[in-house]
C-alpha cells in the first residue's frame, strides 16, 4: 500500500513543467551596463545653420562576441524612447509623440545584429536590423572595442558611430524648409559587464 | 511652441482646405465629408508624405495613419447616406460597431499591450463615446431649416481638437484635424452668395465620429490629457442642450449655444495648457 503514496509525488514528476535550463553565460557573454552607456544624437536644423545634440539616457542589451569567431556573435540592443533626453521637456513630448517616435505605439529602438565581421584587431563591421518608429531598415555599423577592464567585474567597452535618415523612418516631421535635416547622426558608447 | 510655428503650420491646412472647397464647388455641396476628407488627406501627404493603404497598414498598423483612414471612410459612408444609399435609421444603428472599429483600428498596437480587460473596457468607452457622439450631434441638425449653425458648431470644435493636439505635442494630428475644420469653414463659403448649405445630418455624424477619434488619439499617442478632451468632447453637444431649452430660436438662444459651446472649448485649452 505505502508504494500508492508515491504515485502522486510520480506523477507529480512526469507532469509538472520543468523550469527551463538558463543558458550557461560564457566568457565572451557581455550584458550592457545601462547606467553607463549613452545613445547621442545629432542632426542639423534652421537651415543647416546649427547642429543640435539629443540624448537616450538608456542604452540596454546584450552582446555576445568572440573575437576569434566574430560570425557566432550577436548583438542586441534596446532603447527605451522615453529616455529621450533634449534639455527641454516639451521638445522631449514632441519626440515622443506620433510626429517623430510615436512612443506610446513604438515604446522601443531595437537593433539586432544578422552579421558581424571582423575589420581590424579591434574593429568590426556590424549588419543589423534598426527598427524604431514602427519601421526595420537593415544598417551597417563599424564597431569598435575600446578595451577592457576589471571593475566590480570584468567590463568591455564599445563604440559605433552611424548616420541615418530619419525619413527612411517615416519621421519627416519639420523637414520643409529645412527646419530640421534629415540625416541624423547617432553616437553610440556602451560600456558591457561580463554576463554570469 | 513659438506663434511663428503655429502660424508656418496652420498654413500647412490651406492646400488641403482650397481642394475640399474646389471639390465642393465642382460636385456640389453634398460631397463636403468627402471633399474635406480628400483636403484632409492632402495635408497628411504634404506634411509627412503619402500614408500607406489600408491594406498595407493591416500588417504594419500605425495609429495616425489607420485615424487618416478611419475619417476617409466615415466620410464616405455620410456621403452614401446624404445620397441615400442607405436609410438613416441604418446608419444610427451602424453609429456604435463604426466608432468601435475605427477605435480598434487605430488603438490597435497600443491596446495590444494591455490585459483583455483592459483592452475591452477601452475600446468599448471609446466605441460608446463615439457612438453617442455621432447620435448627438445628428440630432443637433434635425429638423434646422439652415445648417450654417451646426457647421460652424462643429467646425468650431474641430478647431479646438487642434488647438489641443497641437499643446499636447502633434502638430501633424493638429493639421489634420484644423483641415477638417478649415474645410467645413470652406464649405460654408458658397452659402454665402445665395446657394444653400448642404450639410446633413450624416455630414455631423461623420464629423462626431472625427472628433471623438481626434481626442481619444491624442490622448493615447500624444500628450492630450483625459479632463481637456472629455471638455472639448462634450464641447458641439452643449448647444444641443442648450437649444432644447428654446421654445423658439431667437438669435439670442443662438448666440447662447455657440458661447457655451466656445466656453467649453476655451476650457479645454486652458485645461490643457496647464492653466
Amino acid at each position: 500500500m505505502k508504494i500508492l503514496l508515491l504515485v502522486p509525488v510520480l506523477l507529480a514528476a512526469v507532469t509538472l513543467p520543468k523550469p527551463a535550463p538558463q543558458p550557461i553565460a560564457g566568457e565572451h557573454d557581455w550584458t550592457v551596463d545601462s547606467v553607463h552607456s549613452t545613445c547621442v544624437f545629432r542632426v542639423k536644423m534652421h537651415g543647416d545653420a546649427a547642429v543640435f545634440l539629443g540624448m537616450f539616457d538608456t542604452v540596454e542589451g546584450a552582446i555576445t562576441l568572440d573575437p576569434t569567431k566574430p560570425a557566432d556573435g550577436k548583438i542586441a540592443i534596446t532603447i527605451p524612447v522615453d529616455s529621450v533626453h533634449t534639455h527641454d521637456a516639451k521638445r522631449d513630448g514632441h519626440l515622443k509623440g506620433p510626429d517623430f517616435f510615436s512612443a506610446k505605439e513604438n515604446p522601443t529602438i531595437e537593433f539586432h545584429s544578422t552579421k558581424i565581421e571582423k575589420k581590424g584587431d579591434s574593429t568590426f563591421a556590424v549588419t543589423g536590423d534598426l527598427a524604431m518608429a514602427g519601421k526595420s531598415h537593415s544598417v551597417t555599423v563599424q564597431v569598435n572595442r575600446i578595451g577592457e577592464g576589471d571593475f566590480y567585474g570584468k567590463r568591455v567597452g564599445w563604440e559605433t558611430e552611424f548616420s541615418i535618415k530619419r525619413s527612411d523612418y517615416g519621421m519627416t516631421y519639420g523637414m520643409d524648409k529645412n527646419a530640421l535635416g534629415d540625416e541624423v547622426k547617432l553616437m553610440v558608447a556602451i560600456e558591457t559587464v561580463q554576463a554570469k | 511652441m513659438e506663434l511663428g510655428q503655429v502660424l508656418t503650420a496652420a498654413l500647412w491646412t490651406l492646400p488641403g482646405a482650397a481642394l475640399a472647397l474646389l471639390l465642393a464647388a465642382l460636385f456640389g455641396g453634398r460631397i463636403v465629408p468627402l471633399a474635406a476628407a480628400a483636403g484632409m488627406y492632402l495635408t497628411y501627404g504634404l506634411v509627412r508624405g503619402w500614408p500607406a493603404w489600408p491594406h498595407e497598414l493591416w500588417t504594419s498598423p500605425n495609429a495616425t495613419e489607420w485615424l487618416l483612414w478611419s475619417v476617409v471612410g466615415a466620410a464616405v459612408l455620410a456621403l452614401c447616406e446624404t445620397l441615400g444609399l442607405w436609410r438613416a435609421r441604418v446608419a444610427v444603428l451602424f453609429a456604435l460597431p463604426a466608432a468601435g472599429g475605427a477605435a480598434w483600428l487605430v488603438l490597435q498596437k497600443i491596446v495590444a499591450r494591455w490585459t483583455p480587460g483592459e483592452r475591452w473596457l477601452s475600446l468599448c468607452g471609446v466605441a460608446l463615446a463615439g457612438a453617442v457622439a455621432m447620435i448627438a450631434l445628428r440630432k443637433l441638425w434635425t429638423g434646422r431649416a439652415s445648417a450654417a449653425l451646426p457647421a460652424i458648431v462643429l467646425a468650431m470644435a474641430l478647431t479646438f481638437d487642434a488647438m489641443l493636439l497641437g499643446i499636447g505635442h502633434t502638430g501633424l494630428m493638429a493639421q489634420m484635424a484644423g483641415t477638417l475644420s478649415a474645410a467645413i469653414c470652406m464649405a460654408l463659403v458658397p452659402s454665402l452668395w445665395g446657394r444653400s448649405l448642404v450639410f446633413t445630418p450624416a455630414n455631423a455624424t461623420w464629423v462626431g465620429l472625427a472628433h471623438v477619434l481626434f481626442l481619444v488619439t491624442g490622448v493615447r499617442i500624444a500628450d492630450v490629457q483625459w479632463p481637456a478632451a472629455v471638455l472639448a468632447g462634450v464641447a458641439p453637444v452643449l448647444p444641443l442642450l442648450a437649444m432644447s431649452l428654446a421654445t423658439r430660436r431667437p438669435a439670442l438662444w443662438v448666440a447662447f449655444a455657440v458661447s457655451i459651446a466656445a466656453v467649453a472649448g476655451i476650457a479645454a485649452v486652458l485645461v490643457q495648457s496647464g492653466y
